[in-house]
C-alpha cells in the first residue's frame, strides 16, 4: 500500500485531499443549514413567526 | 526500479515513512467523523 507514494506526489495528494474535504464539508454544512430539520442554529420554527402576525387591513371608509 | 527513480521522487523507505503518518491522519480524521455522525444521528436521525 505504501507504494502508492512512489507513484503519486504526496504533496499534491495532500493539498488536493485537504481542498476536496474542506469544500465537501462546507457544501454539506450549508445544505444542512438550508433545511428546516437539520438547521442547528435557527431551529425548526425559525421564520414561522412572521407569518403568524399577518392580518387583513380593516376596511376603510370612503 | 531503483529507490531514487520513482515517479514521485520518494524512495521506498520514504514512502513507508510517509504512509505511516498519512494513515495516522486518515484514521484520526475518520474517527472524528464517525463520532460526529453518531452524535448527529442521536440528535436527529436521517434516512426515515
Amino acid at each position: 500500500m505504501y507504494r502508492l507514494w512512489l507513484l503519486f506526489d504526496p504533496r499534491r495528494i495532500l493539498v488536493a485531499t485537504a481542498a476536496f474535504l474542506f469544500t465537501l464539508a462546507l457544501l454539506i454544512h450549508f445544505i444542512l443549514l438550508s433545511t428546516e430539520r437539520f438547521n442547528w442554529i435557527e431551529g425548526p420554527t425559525a421564520g414561522s413567526q412572521v407569518a403568524q402576525q399577518m392580518a387583513p387591513l380593516p376596511a376603510t371608509r370612503s | 526500479m531503483s529507490d531514487n527513480t520513482s515517479v514521485s521522487g520518494f524512495s521506498a523507505d520514504e514512502a513507508k515513512e510517509f504512509h505511516t503518518f498519512f494513515m495516522q491522519g486518515f484514521l484520526g480524521f475518520t474517527a472524528v467523523a464517525v463520532v460526529a455522525h453518531i452524535l448527529v444521528w442521536m440528535w436527529r436521525p436521517w434516512l426515515g
